[in-house]
């Protein structure tokens, strides 16, 4: 949480000679982060501090003041508390009072205090008053209201007023609210209750408007630890206030703040768990101020119901061990004044440290870990040596995943691909009817995890419009396969999507000519990786039928592509399986020693015939056909370039025209191919 | 015997003008300067003439020479580069096409090799997980706000028996808990992962990328965190950068720090020499991300002795980590996800 702080307020608590850049850069190093210090026009500084949320004690004038006393000395600057004594009590802490008459759950709210402050007028707060308010964003609304601010800022407690002659009988319940029960708060909104938030409520209800919930427990006037309820609140009219001051189990408060997205500042600090010691002083000092500012005056006997009171927390830690965790050994003395300087209280038995935990802290304070964190920041990290480890290197772990992956990336790189990272979220007509969906999605958008990268690569292409030309991209993604009863399968997955230059679906010699370029790329990359497999017409969901090619690895589909219905070439291969499969032998062949023959055949083929097919059984007549390749096509002649070659001898034009001879024949009875 | 010599030179200057190629020009210079040359054979001449007229001829002599040699030189540079066939070598450049790897594919290759090289291992564990490996295991209390709806996604699928709701991961962290589950120390592991989180805004995505070490050994103190984060930042980001630690909190680290990393624009220092404040960096300081010395609750949940064995840890985002390394200015940390070829081209 972010606080702000007027350097002229912290210096109430402070007593050091410290310039506020000084304040800011050693508190930042060793406590809370200062992130800004601000100038304003009556040369006050202001500080912007993050609080981290275990330290909730710090997010106050106070609190802020409690760290420099101890960080400051570290870097040779004096600090002191000004300790604001309170005056001799003239209050007395009861746990009854004539004035009020109150019911409350202490598992909700484990202190309760509250008094009344009789003949109060309400005006316009002092100008220091005002001008501190404003310093910390907060609008002066009157002396009543600012009191409450100003304790919660100096304090870090929140505290709240109601004007007491709207709380009918002067009773009130502290409970959980019931579902359906309804709340107008002090900015105007109302609230219908899910149940469960800590609310209070007059019990004979209040005034009979037709809103009033009158469900035999009194009307709603106050949402405790967020928001006052409107029909109670101070206004300029309010002769007696009650003042309230608590402490409210902070996940309930939690739970209502961000089910009905009221993030007030109150609410910031009640979540975070309050410390019950401070509830006294602060009531304390919001009584004197009130009644100061406004003339009123106070009953003496507080209501206080605290039925179990702060018991000193203990922990103990051996000086071996703080020693061990932080690298380096800090002289014990040193130790000793950090922890006392930040409120602890430190006893040395033999070598180990036993601390009592001041009450501010006990809620962050639980173990020797979260002590030695006190000491090793105190002493201050920059001051530590920065070493790298020695000892064993972990057993190597054989994993060419990685390496995999990557080398994909790279040869697709180089065979034109653009790679993306899409969103593993996707609407539901971005994938299949069975994918895992979300139980709290953000939008409609992004509420299941795709099963594939298909629909996500079609919509890249969609969203590049400007691209008039040739576009390819892929993506290496996980997709997430349901498993009943378990976690899902994460399938490591590569896919890519490529759009035509031309048109997309131009037919014909275009069309055929489009799709052998993209098939180059994808036979390119399985030859990169040096796969052994097959290609088998299969149809498949969303392919143009009869134009989608399933990839075989013995008897292993790693991967399939084509074209899509949409008009796009499409390929996917699963990782894990690509990485798995069949690996051509690489063994040195060498170089033949006879050149071979080369010619060219032009084949008449008939309409609707497989040229792949035709091209396998030219190679399978004779083992001296080298190598067949598709030079040219027109209509339906298909060049074909030859090469016949034996290890052993130079072919004579003879045995050519011999195995030509067969290829022939055979071409023609298989297909019925001319010349 | 002065006029042959200016004879000479005219009737050299005519055939000059004439020539057609490089080998006639040869000639007429072979028939000027040669051995035999009318040149030669005339400034053999001077021993003949008297002392009077002698002063005045080896003027004229060095005249000619020097006027026809250049004429010569000139004619045959002239020559030559009409000879040359034209080329245009400023025409503009026809680029080969290659593809391009994503951003972030490059910033996890580039973080993981930092790291390989001291001896971290590379490891993958599961992006969609159950609470107890991303929360429970690691120190969060049943009802800490990051276990709610608002922070978390949650997936609609039975709950585990022993491991709770099944959510995405928010942060690399359960990969520890896998690990350690998995291996004995020495643990010296790299995690980088996708990770999710609710929320979206100009500087949040709702999938992102984590890198997550782990040290666990005997012996492992703050020092080590700082020496190993000091060298990824010096290796990664520059040799002239340094880190800092500042106190912070996390469930699962204790004590934890926020790392900051000294700002390369201002070199540290938050304001640029004329005293102008840096708009990069917060007073020389730039926020990298969290770390900490592992919790003593994380390593007995998974069976590591804490008495024998201590750790640290650190989970950072990928994109914001290589964002400060490019120098790349994006105003909305979306854009890095954006499927428009004109951002990405650009990162």
């Amino acid at each position: 949480m972010d606080i702000k702080i007027p350097n002229s307020w912290l210096k109430k608590y402070l007593d050091t000679k410290a310039s506020p850049s000084e304040i800011a850069k050693y508190l930042s190093l060793c406590g809370p982060s200062i992130e800004k210090v601000e100038k304003v026009k009556d040369g006050d500084s202001v500080y912007s501090i993050e609080v981290t949320t275990n330290r909730v004690d710090s997010a106050s004038v106070l609190g802020i003041a409690r760290e420099a006393v101890a960080i400051l000395p570290r870097f040779g600057i004096s600090a002191t508390f000004k300790n604001k004594k309170l005056k001799k009590e003239r209050f007395k802490f009861v746990k009854k009072v004539k004035y009020l008459e109150v019911v409350v759950d202490s598992k909700l709210c484990p202190r309760f205090t509250a008094v009344l402050i009789k003949d109060v007028k309400i005006k316009d707060s002092p100008q220091d008053i005002k001008s501190l308010l404003e310093k910390v964003d907060v609008r002066p609304i009157n002396n009543i209201v600012d009191v409450s601010n100003f304790i919660m800022h100096e304090l870090g407690q929140p505290v709240h007023t109601f004007d007491f002659d709207k709380i009918v009988g002067g009773k009130m319940i502290l409970r959980e609210s019931k579902k359906s029960e309804v709340i107008k708060t002090l900015d105007e909104k109302e609230f219908k209750l899910d149940g469960g938030d800590i609310v209070i409520a007059n019990p004979k209800g209040f005034g009979m408007s037709s809103d009033a919930i009158e469900d035999g427990e009194g009307k709603l006037i106050d949402l405790c630890g967020i928001m006052g309820g409107q029909n109670s609140a101070v206004d300029n009219n309010t002769k007696n206030v009650l003042l309230f001051v608590q402490n409210y189990d902070k996940h309930k408060i939690r739970k209502t703040s961000m089910n009905l997205g009221q993030r007030t500042e109150a609410a910031v600090l009640f979540e975070k768990g309050l410390d019950s010691e401070n509830v006294k002083p602060a009531i304390i000092l919001a009584v004197s101020m009130i009644e100061k500012l406004s003339g009123g005056k106070s009953e003496e006997e507080i209501l206080d119901i605290y039925p179990s009171p702060y018991k000193i927390k203990n922990v103990s830690v051996a000086k071996e061990e703080i020693d061990k965790i932080i690298g380096i050994d800090i002289p014990e003395k040193e130790i000793k004044s950090y922890l006392t300087n930040l409120g602890f209280e430190v006893k040395t038995n033999k070598k180990t440290l036993e601390i009592k935990v001041p009450s501010y802290r006990a809620d962050d304070i639980n173990i020797k870990e979260d002590i030695i964190e006190e000491i090793a920041r105190i002493y201050g990290y920059h001051n530590l040596p920065c070493l790298l480890m020695d000892g064993s290197l972990p057993k190597p772990k054989v994993n060419n995943e990685f390496k995999f992956e990557n080398n994909l990336k790279v040869i697709l790189r180089a065979l034109g691909g653009t790679e993306i990272y899409n969103s593993s979220l996707v609407s539901k007509e971005m994938t299949s009817d069975n994918a895992l969906g979300l139980k709290n999605p953000l939008g409609t958008d992004t509420e299941l995890l795709r099963t594939s990268l298909r629909e996500s690569l079609i919509q890249n292409i969609k969203d590049n419009p400007q691209e008039k030309g040739r576009l390819h991209i892929f993506e290496i993604a996980n997709v997430y396969i349901p498993i009943k009863n378990s976690l899902p399968q994460e399938k490591l997955t590569l896919a890519g999507i490529i759009k035509n230059g031309n048109s997309s679906l131009v037919s014909g010699s275009a069309q055929i000519l489009d799709f052998r370029k993209n098939k180059g790329i994808v036979e390119k990359l399985l030859e990169e990786l040096n796969i052994s497999y097959i290609e088998k017409i299969e149809e498949g969901g969303k392919y143009l039928p009869n134009q989608r090619l399933s990839v075989y690895s013995g008897n292993t589909e790693v991967g399939e592509y084509g074209n899509l219905e949409v008009g796009y070439f499409y390929y996917t291969f699963d990782l894990q399986k690509l990485m798995d499969a069949k690996k051509i032998s690489r063994k040195y062949k060498s170089i033949p020693k006879f050149p071979p023959q080369v010619e060219d055949l032009t084949l008449i083929i008939p309409e609707k015939t497989y040229i792949g097919d035709v091209i396998d059984s030219i190679k399978s007549v004779n083992q001296l056909v080298n190598k067949v390749e598709l030079t040219d096509t027109y209509k339906n002649n298909y060049t074909v370039n030859i090469e016949y070659q034996s290890p052993d001898h130079t072919l004579t034009d003879k045995e050519v025209e011999s195995i030509r001879v067969k290829i022939l024949s055979s071409l023609k009875s298989k297909f019925g191919i001319t010349v | 015997m002065n006029e042959d010599l200016i004879n000479l030179k005219n009737q050299a200057i005519a055939r000059i003008a004439d020539v057609k190629n490089v080998n006639e020009l040869e000639q007429i210079r072979i028939d000027l300067f040669g051995r035999n040359g009318k040149f030669t054979f005339l400034s053999k001449n001077i021993s003949k003439i008297d002392s009077e007229a002698r002063k005045q001829y080896g003027i004229t002599l060095n005249e000619v020479k020097n006027t026809l040699e250049i004429l010569v030189t000139e004619k045959k540079n002239e020559l030559n580069n009409n000879a040359r066939e034209w080329f245009d070598p400023t025409m503009p450049a026809k680029k080969v096409k290659l593809g391009k790897l994503h951003m972030v594919t490059n910033a996890i290759n580039e973080i993981a090799e930092v790291f390989e090289k001291i001896g971290f291992t590379r490891v993958k564990y599961p992006e969609v997980e159950y609470d107890y490996f991303a929360f429970g295991a690691l120190n969060f209390p049943d009802n800490h706000p990051a276990r709610d709806d608002w922070e978390t996604f949650f997936v609609n699928a039975p709950d585990s028996k022993k491991y709770g709701p099944m959510l995405l991961t928010p942060h690399t962290s359960s990969g520890q808990i896998r690990e350690m589950l998995k291996e004995k120390p020495p643990i010296r592991m790299i995690n980088i992962a996708k990770c999710y989180r609710r929320q979206s805004d100009v500087s949040h995505l709702i999938m992102f990328h984590q890198f997550e070490g782990l040290v666990v050994d005997k012996n492992i103190s703050i020092t080590h965190l700082r020496g190993t984060i000091d060298h990824f930042a010096k290796t990664f980001f520059g040799p002239e950068r340094t880190i800092r630690l500042r106190p912070y909190h996390f469930q699962f680290t204790e004590p934890s720090f926020e790392v900051d990393i000294s700002c390369n624009v201002c070199n540290g220092k938050g304001h640029i020499s004329s005293g102008v404040t840096c708009k990069l960096c917060k007073k020389g300081w730039l926020e990298i991300g969290g770390a900490g010395m592992v919790h003593p609750h994380v390593l007995k949940e998974c069976g590591v002795d804490s008495k024998i064995y201590t750790g640290f840890a650190f989970g950072w985002g990928v994109e914001r980590t290589y964002m400060m390394k490019s120098g790349l200015s994006v105003p909305d940390i979306r854009l890095l996800y954006s499927s428009d070829l004109r951002v990405l081209s650009q990162l």
